[in-house]
């Protein structure tokens, strides 16, 4: 061999020539390790028939591709319902019976407050004003905003650590607000520059001065959000009878949270509900009173149903043209085992390849919405991508089951028909 | 050509084992009102060191008897004896063993499997014994090399003619050195100097002493290979005869085909 200094051309030409042979090889032998020579021969077949090979692959693809997408924009819509009150994260929230979402405000009277606060067992009970409101802009136009108000003492419910800028000290001056990241530019007194630390703008004919910032995720109607104290905000909101929207719980330290909403239900006549009841209430509404999960549900199934009709279809023909060699391995001794192992390994090889690729197409269709700052909710919980895996398996098991039955029910004896 | 004819002198004294033996044995497709005799009362010895044809019309039943010869099928009533031992009480497990052990199969349209390689299609029977992949691809190469194809392992059955294609199936019925190969219509593919050829080559790899092929045909073509060539017409058989006596065949040039 020829030892000369590398150069540049030589490491270009290891990196794009040897690359490949070297990561074959150390495949082959990775593939030698691990799976038998019966088995290599069943993925030898299955590669060697190129277009069945990526039409089977194709259509896990679009499976795993529809369950990831189509359920991480669920599970995002999901999210908006609940993102509020995980922000919020108090461990109680009560509320006027009626109440069947966190946006779907009934409001309260103010001594509710009080008649609360005197309950046994209480460590703490606050205010939570959260309405809509509308900004005036300069252009004349107007835009409805979030309105969210917290205990002037405490600012409990406040997401501190979502602050980017801004120190919460500064809501103690006079007309001051913090907004969401969303705000600056919904807000913003011309389109070219967006609205920042110090600008103002007028809420119901009221100054209102931006001292904070909070990067928090958008809830369901998506409206930029206005955080100040509860007291400020009622000034933000046409006078009416009733203000308060919610009111904030903590247990005593010894106290069981969900015990205690049962008991403030019980002796109010309100709601009391711990974070995660609500949470449940919530979905358990969108679930049974939207039409949106069976829209998902429908497309998801549809989704599922085309690919694995594709691949059952696919694999089946592709066993079928097998099936003289198969018949030929079995007169020549091999067992029934041995061949529904093979056609398991090649089942499970595409949908393996077919989920890789459609979760990292989903994943990928995910981060270029992240990008682009569309309003599209997209989440993608770790389950889904596991439900979705099962779902691809089990789709690869059912299109194989056919050509599994097929092949033990192969008589040897059918080597001799032509 | 037979160099193995001092044995069919041997076989005339009928000093050496049996390949197969049937005794009468019937055999019907369906059950019932539906049943359809195909086998009736068939008896025969198939003997080692012999090239035996079965001939006939088509559907007199030739595919249906070697498929009980060879224990992947079953009978109705009859005794079968592969090698001594019987088939017709042997559980499936013990049919496949025997199988494995004993048997090689040529077919008609070869059963090569497209996407593997000459070596590798060859190498399957062995794999599927248990047999390490390198000890594999040794005898499978021997094979090839048996049969004049030991410089093209890696090519792939559609690079290869048909008749290169039928000597990659007969090295792979060889591979793990069966005492009974068994082919249905080898040459009915080929044209008729291809079929010559590859007869010609499947009497020398595999006739052995200790070794027998069943060739079904209905290629009169290749009629000259034969030791023994047995008739049948409607499941019944109606001939057996030795179209060369045992010493014309190893002294005199073979007849050319009627
Ligand atoms: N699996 C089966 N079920 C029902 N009938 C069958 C089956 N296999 C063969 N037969 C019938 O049995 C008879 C004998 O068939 P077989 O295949 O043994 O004939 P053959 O002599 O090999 O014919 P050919 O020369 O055309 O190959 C035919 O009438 C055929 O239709
Ligand atoms: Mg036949």
């Amino acid at each position: 061999m020829n030892r000369t200094k590398p150069s540049v051309v030589s490491a270009g030409r290891l990196r794009y020539t040897k690359l490949i042979p070297i990561t074959y090889e150390y495949g082959t032998l990775l593939l030698e390790s691990v799976l038998s020579a019966m088995n290599r021969i069943a993925l030898k077949m299955l590669f060697g028939d190129r277009l069945k090979f990526f039409t089977l692959v194709a259509g896990l693809t679009f499976s795993a591709l529809l369950i990831t997408q189509q359920g991480s924009i669920f599970c995002g819509l999901l999210k908006r319902f609940i993102v509020a009150i995980e922000n919020t994260n108090v461990p109680i929230w009560v509320m006027d019976p009626e109440n069947r979402f966190i946006d779907d405000v009934k409001p309260l009277q103010e001594t509710d407050l009080y008649r609360i606060r005197s309950i046994g067992g209480v460590g703490w009970a606050m205010p939570y004003l959260k309405r809509l409101s509308q900004v005036q802009l300069p252009s004349g136009k107007s835009q409805n905003v979030q309105l969210i108000g917290y205990d002037s003492q405490t600012l409990i419910g406040l997401p501190t650590t979502a602050i980017i800028a801004g120190n919460v000290l500064d809501l103690n001056s006079p007309d001051a607000v913090f907004v969401d990241k969303k705000a600056l530019t919904k807000l913003a007194a011309n389109e070219d520059t967006p609205a920042t630390i110090g600008s103002v703008f007028e809420m119901e004919d009221k100054r209102a001065r931006i001292v904070g910032i909070v990067d928090v995720a958008n809830g369901f109607q998506s409206f930029p959000q206005v955080m100040t104290t509860y007291d400020r905000a009622k000034t933000y909101m046409p006078p009416q009878r009733k203000m308060l929207s919610y009111v904030l719980v903590s247990p005593q330290d010894n106290q069981d949270p969900e015990e205690l909403a049962e008991r403030i239900t019980k002796q109010t006549g309100l709601l009391a509900l711990t974070q995660e009841q609500y949470i449940t209430r919530t979905l358990d509404y969108f679930v049974h009173n939207t039409g949106i999960p069976i829209n998902f549900g429908i497309t998801v199934m549809l989704g599922v149903l085309i690919g694995a009709a594709v691949s059952a279809q696919t694999f089946y023909t592709f066993t079928i043209e097998n099936l003289k060699q198969f018949a030929t391995f079995k007169a020549m001794g091999a067992s029934s085992g041995v061949l529904v192992r093979m056609i398991l390994l090649q089942a499970l090889t595409v949908g393996l390849i077919g989920y890789g690729i459609g979760v990292g197409l989903a994943s990928l269709f995910g981060a270029m919405l992240l990008r682009a700052g569309t309003e599209l909710a997209y989440f993608t919980p770790w389950q889904l991508p596991v439900l979705c895996f099962f779902a691809v398996v089990i789709v690869c098991l059912l299109s194989s089951l056919l050509s599994i039955v097929k092949v033990i029910r192969l008589e040897p004896a059918a080597v001799f028909s032509s | 050509m037979p160099s193995s004819s001092p044995l069919l002198i041997e076989n005339n004294n009928s000093v050496t084992t049996e390949a197969s033996r049937l005794v009468g044995v019937n055999k019907s497709y369906g059950k019932g009102n539906l049943a359809l005799q195909v086998l009736f009362d068939v008896s025969l010895t198939v003997k080692m060191g012999e090239m035996t044809f079965l001939v006939g019309p088509s559907g007199c039943g030739k595919t249906t008897l070697i498929s009980i010869i060879s224990g992947i099928l079953s009978a109705n009533s009859g005794e079968i004896s592969l090698f001594g031992h019987r088939l017709d009480t042997a559980t499936d497990k013990q049919k496949t063993a025997l199988r494995k052990a004993n048997l090689g199969f040529i077919f008609q349209q070869y059963h090569l499997v497209p996407t593997l390689t000459a070596l590798e299609n060859v190498a399957i029977p062995l794999l599927i014994d248990g047999i390490s992949e390198a000890e594999a691809a040794q005898l499978a190469q021997d094979a090839l090399h048996a049969v004049d194809l030991g410089s093209r392992p890696t090519a792939y059955p559609r690079e290869l003619s048909g008749g290169q294609q039928q000597r990659v199936a007969i090295a792979r019925a060889l591979s793990r050195n069966p005492k009974l190969i068994i082919c249905d219509e080898p040459t009915a593919a080929l044209d008729g100097k291809t079929g010559q050829r590859v007869l010609e080559l499947l009497k020398a790899v595999a006739v052995k002493p200790n070794s027998a092929v069943i060739v079904v045909t209905h290629d009169n073509r290749i009629y000259d290979y034969a030791d023994r060539i047995i008739s049948m017409n409607d499941g019944r058989i109606i001939g057996d005869e030795r179209p060369h006596s045992a010493l014309r065949g190893s002294f005199l040039p073979p007849e050319p085909p009627p």
